[in-house]
């Protein structure tokens, strides 16, 4: 084939996933799909193997493919033009129940010829907890509607009697409807311009194309590992519910062109709903993977193959049926996340070509915060707050991570504006800014996380509920690099009765926040009249030694509020007076926290 | 020629891995010495550190792994106490 139409095909490619979204986006109505970008679109091969990954959530891509080939198996011999399938059971391929498949094949003449793939997070589920997180589910019988497969289109035609099933198992139904309605349109238009594209150019044109690029992926990926060092990188993460610890331990391993996550050692899967099954696990790992070893590869099944996973059954990352699962995608997954892209970050660190690919860990604990209530219209709502998805960036070995700098598995993620939250919702933000010292210290210190508190506003019950699968506050996510410190974990505070001012006027920060206060992090929790609830999220992680970071940058850093003066002396042993850096006294300051590690330290 | 161990560490041609900083030898670059087994350990609570909510783990330490010559801070990592370091091991 000559090189200008693979490429333009290549390209064609691109655009068809791209317009996809945008189709799934203006046709849904939600504020995590519109806002949080809480999506994934995909094109895979009429095999199900992965063809063009999209954007959105990462961790959706390898998963997706194992839906599309659950689906082969399922339905042999009765896939057939116009067909739509939808798929959300976890122990299948999905993630989680509430983050619903649905597939689409495409044929052309007859001849099944690639799938389309997408997934939304849906308004609701049917779990026992509203908007699709279960934190008090024990089991997945308790997590919502869940489905190995079904045809819900058959040959163009709506299959109303499980449409109505479905949509009377859920709560907001109306809204659950848009989401799988934008689902459909989504693969529709994903359907069109890849038969469009095979009119143009033929379908074995596009076939070769496609096998080219998977091809041409897996080379490079397996050349790229070529040029990394040989060795072994270790990781850590630990999941607190309850007073429960979990750990996930990864041992990564680079061998010349292959790439083994060994994840033996981690504890075994949890009462609670923070584990994830095994494909989940291989998702999880391959979000980070994807944009630090594969920036410039096309996300294919070609970049599967040098990849193994080892993931023990019946541990929190291979979790065994019935465990629950709802809180997977913010739990053991997100922390499969963490360790990969820690792993990877350090393997890309040890190599002079690679340094400056290497990452500490970004945003790294989603909190999902559901909140529940009649809208001030008398509507019964499900909304989430889409700050989960805002994110912070890690810090890189040349510069400091980005503050509010989005996430490692989502490249698209955004949180919405407050105006439109309290415009949909009847909740009032009393404020919501860059956190302060979050960021991990660092010669390159993390991107800060946030902080933001909020209120009822103008509810008819005179307040609202919200489902919090915090994972609680007592670890931190975010690994620094090389020294880097980790960002500061995130915290949950239920301000409870603020007296007769429920307006609340002048509390603009933490500290000014009134009445009291009580820590939670796991459950369902009323917001009645007069409370507040405040959260902040995590920082990124930092590279380096805090001690040499420039003097300079930790003034300035002071000066526009990313770091106290506290921190400044404590962590950076930098000292200001009057708002100016003391250049004698920091000397002094770091010379005696440089000395303080050779006297307070033993030989490890 | 010497093998880049991480952005503080390398591996030396006389068989040590060493700081980057003052070139102090911490190690051998052997399969049976973990480097950090050779650092010099400083440790500290998470808890009550600049920045930090109060809800982290009482027990939650900050492992600060130095070079017992010179003091730079060649690798940190936080951790409950009865766990092992994580040991990375770059081979070249």
């Amino acid at each position: 084939m000559d090189p200008i139409t693979f490429s333009i095909v290549r390209h064609r490619l691109f655009r068809v996933v791209e317009e996809a979204v945008i189709t799934l986006k203006h046709v849904s109505g939600t504020a995590i799909t519109n806002e949080g970008h809480d999506l994934m679109v995909s094109l895979y091969r009429a095999d199900g193997s992965l063809l063009m990954g999209g954007v959105g959530f990462l961790h959706h891509l390898t998963s997706a493919a194992e839906a599309c080939k659950a689906i082969i198996r399922r339905f042999e011999g009765q896939i057939e033009e116009g067909d739509v399938f939808m798929l959300n059971d976890p122990y299948t391929a999905a993630l989680h129940t509430s983050d619903v498949y649905m597939l689409a094949p495409i044929h052309h003449e007859g001849t099944l010829v690639a799938w389309s793939a997408c997934f939304v997070h849906v308004s609701d589920i049917g779990a026992m907890n509203p908007g699709g997180f279960a934190p008090d589910a024990g089991d997945i019988y308790s997590e919502g509607f869940s489905s190995p497969g079904l045809k819900l289109i058959s040959r163009g035609e709506l299959r109303r009697d499980i449409w109505d099933t479905f949509l009377n198992m859920v709560r907001s139904p109306e809204m659950v409807a848009l989401d799988l309605r934008s689902l459909i349109a989504c693969n529709n238009v994903a359907g069109e311009r890849m038969l469009a594209l095979i009119e143009k150019y033929g379908a074995d044109t596009v076939d070769e194309v496609g096998r080219t690029l998977i091809e041409q992926s897996e080379n490079l990926l397996r050349q790229r590992l070529l040029e990394l060092p040989n060795g072994s990188w270790q990781s850590r993460q630990y999941v607190d519910v309850k007073g429960e610890t979990s750990k996930i331990l990864l041992t990564m391993t680079k061998q010349d062109d292959t790439l083994t996550f060994d994840f033996t050692g981690s504890s075994p899967q949890s009462a609670y709903s923070v584990n994830c099954t095994k494909w989940a696990a291989l998702g999880g790992l391959f979000a980070p993977l994807f944009p630090l070893l594969c920036y410039d590869i096309t996300w294919n099944q070609g970049a599967v193959a040098p990849i193994k996973m080892i993931a023990p059954e019946g541990s929190i990352v291979n979790c065994v049926r019935p465990a629950p699962v709802s809180v997977a995608t913010v739990g053991a997954i997100q922390s499969v996340n963490n360790a990969a892209c820690s792993a990877i970050g350090k393997m890309l660190a040890a190599s002079e070509k690679y340094a400056d690919e290497a990452t500490a860990v970004w945003h790294a604990n989603h909190f999902a915060v559901f909140m529940f209530g009649r809208t001030r219209e008398g509507r019964l709502a499900i909304d989430t707050l889409t700050e989960t998805f805002a994110g912070a960036g890690g810090a890189k070995t040349y510069g400091d991570g980005v503050d509010i700098g989005g996430e490692m598995p989502n490249p698209i993620s955004r949180m919405a504006n407050v105006e439109t939250v309290e415009g949909a919702f009847p909740i009032r933000y009393l404020f919501r800014r860059r956190m302060r010292d979050s960021g991990g210290a660092g010669e390159y210190r993390g991107g800060l996380g946030g902080e933001i508190a909020i209120v009822p506003h103008g509810s008819p019950d005179g307040g609202i509920n919200f489902v919090l699968s915090g994972k609680g506050s007592k670890f931190p996510m975010s690994d620094g690099l090389a020294g880097g410190g980790s960002g500061a974990s995130n915290d949950y505070v239920l301000i409870k009765g603020a007296g007769e001012d429920s307006r609340r006027s002048g509390e603009t920060d933490f500290e000014s926040l009134r009445g009291e206060r009580k820590p939670i992090s796991w459950g369902v929790f009323p917001l009645a009249k007069g409370d507040a609830f405040y959260l902040r999220w995590n920082g990124g992680g930092g590279v380096g030694d805090a001690l040499a970071r420039s003097v300079e940058a930790v003034g300035a850093d002071v000066v526009n509020g990313t770091i106290s003066e506290l921190a400044a002396k404590e962590l950076y042993g930098v000292i200001l007076k009057n708002g100016q850096v003391d250049m004698s006294a920091t000397q002094d300051c770091r010379a005696r926290l440089k000395a303080a590690r050779m006297e307070q330290g033993a030989m490890a | 020629m010497s093998i880049r161990i991480s952005p503080t560490l390398s591996a030396t041609d006389s068989g040590d891995i060493c700081c980057n900083a003052c070139g102090h030898s911490v190690a051998p670059h052997d399969s049976k010495t973990q480097w950090k087994d050779r650092a010099m350990l400083a440790t500290e609570r998470v808890r009550g550190m600049a920045g930090w909510p109060d809800a982290v783990h009482p027990q939650l330490v900050l492992r600060k792994f130095a070079c017992p010559s010179c003091g730079s801070l060649l690798d940190s990592e936080v951790a409950l106490p009865e766990d092992p370091y994580l040991y990375d091991v770059v081979i070249g």
